[in-house]
């Protein structure tokens, strides 16, 4: 799931010209939960791009909060990360 | 949040008239009932038919316009730069488009993203474009429709319904985008 400050619309037409396969959600205009997981930029109104893994259980169990210019995770680190909590 | 569907539960005594109401409303209300957008290659009816976004962007001479103003007409939304060679390719059959349909109910509106005003307006000049351009100087207008590449057109009908999407360009001048257009104008 992703989850961005950009309205459902804008997420639509993304989502529409990647070709997604799961769900992206629009925090749109309120950002509570991207301020609930301490990514919100305030100025900005926008998220720091980050990642988290939830467990089964609904707990956090990995979190990477990405600081600017700093590269994206691999696909491969995210699921060793997913491994782990088996 | 995404708003999930909901459907209204029915009992089996109001199904019938409840599914006859229904489908009418479907035919009452289905926007641009009959357009073919195949007709015009890669052409994608965007599904749901959400409503445009309203925005208000300033012509290059300083005049504020809105989506909004556009309610009551079919609009051609084209988001385009100078440095876009495909933009630069379809232009000038888009033009042929506006001057064929623009007294019939067509409107386009072609926001530049993020060029300079200037480059912006000898670029319409030297392809002798004569339908309106507005300018959207940060690019806010172009990520909310997803201009992530350019150029994207939006078909808007009427009431400000968003009927069907391109990316990349197109003839606009084809028979098949003429015809997709004429049916579009003659939905009232």
């Amino acid at each position: 799931m992703g989850i961005s400050a950009n309205v459902r619309f804008s997420q639509q037409a993304f989502a529409d010209f990647l070709k997604l396969n799961f769900p992206l959600v629009s925090d749109a205009p309120d950002l509570k939960t991207i301020e609930a997981y301490g990514v919100l930029i305030p100025d900005r109104k926008l998220a720091q791009r980050s990642y988290f893994i939830v467990d089964k259980q609904g707990v956090i169990r990995y979190k990477k909060i990405l600081q600017a210019k700093e590269p994206l995770l691999s696909n491969e680190a995210l699921l060793e990360e997913v491994k782990k909590l088996k | 949040m995404i708003e999930a569907r909901r459907f209204p539960l029915i009992s089996r005594g109001r199904l019938l008239p409840a599914a006859v109401f229904s489908v009418c409303s479907v035919l009452l209300i289905a926007p641009a009932a009959g357009a073919d957008y195949k007709q015009v290659p890669k052409l994608e009816e965007v599904k749901d038919h959400p409503a445009a976004p309203d925005f208000t962007l300033p012509r290059p001479d300083g005049k504020k316009i809105s989506l909004k103003d556009y309610r009551g007409k079919v609009v051609f939304l084209n988001f385009w730069a100078t440095w876009c060679e495909s933009c630069r390719d379809e232009m000038p059959a888009m033009d042929r488009l506006y001057r064929e349909f623009k007294g019939k109910g067509l409107e386009i509106v072609a926001v530049n993203v993020k060029d300079k005003r200037d480059d912006a307006l000898a670029f319409v000049k030297k392809l002798k474009i004569t339908y309106p351009i507005m300018m959207d100087p940060e690019g806010e207008v172009g990520l909310l429709y997803g201009a992530f590449g350019m150029p994207v057109t939006y078909l808007i009908d009427r009431k400000g319904v968003v009927l069907a999407r391109m990316w990349g360009p197109a003839d606009w001048h084809s028979p098949g985008a003429r015809n997709l257009i004429k049916t579009l104008v003659e939905q009232k």
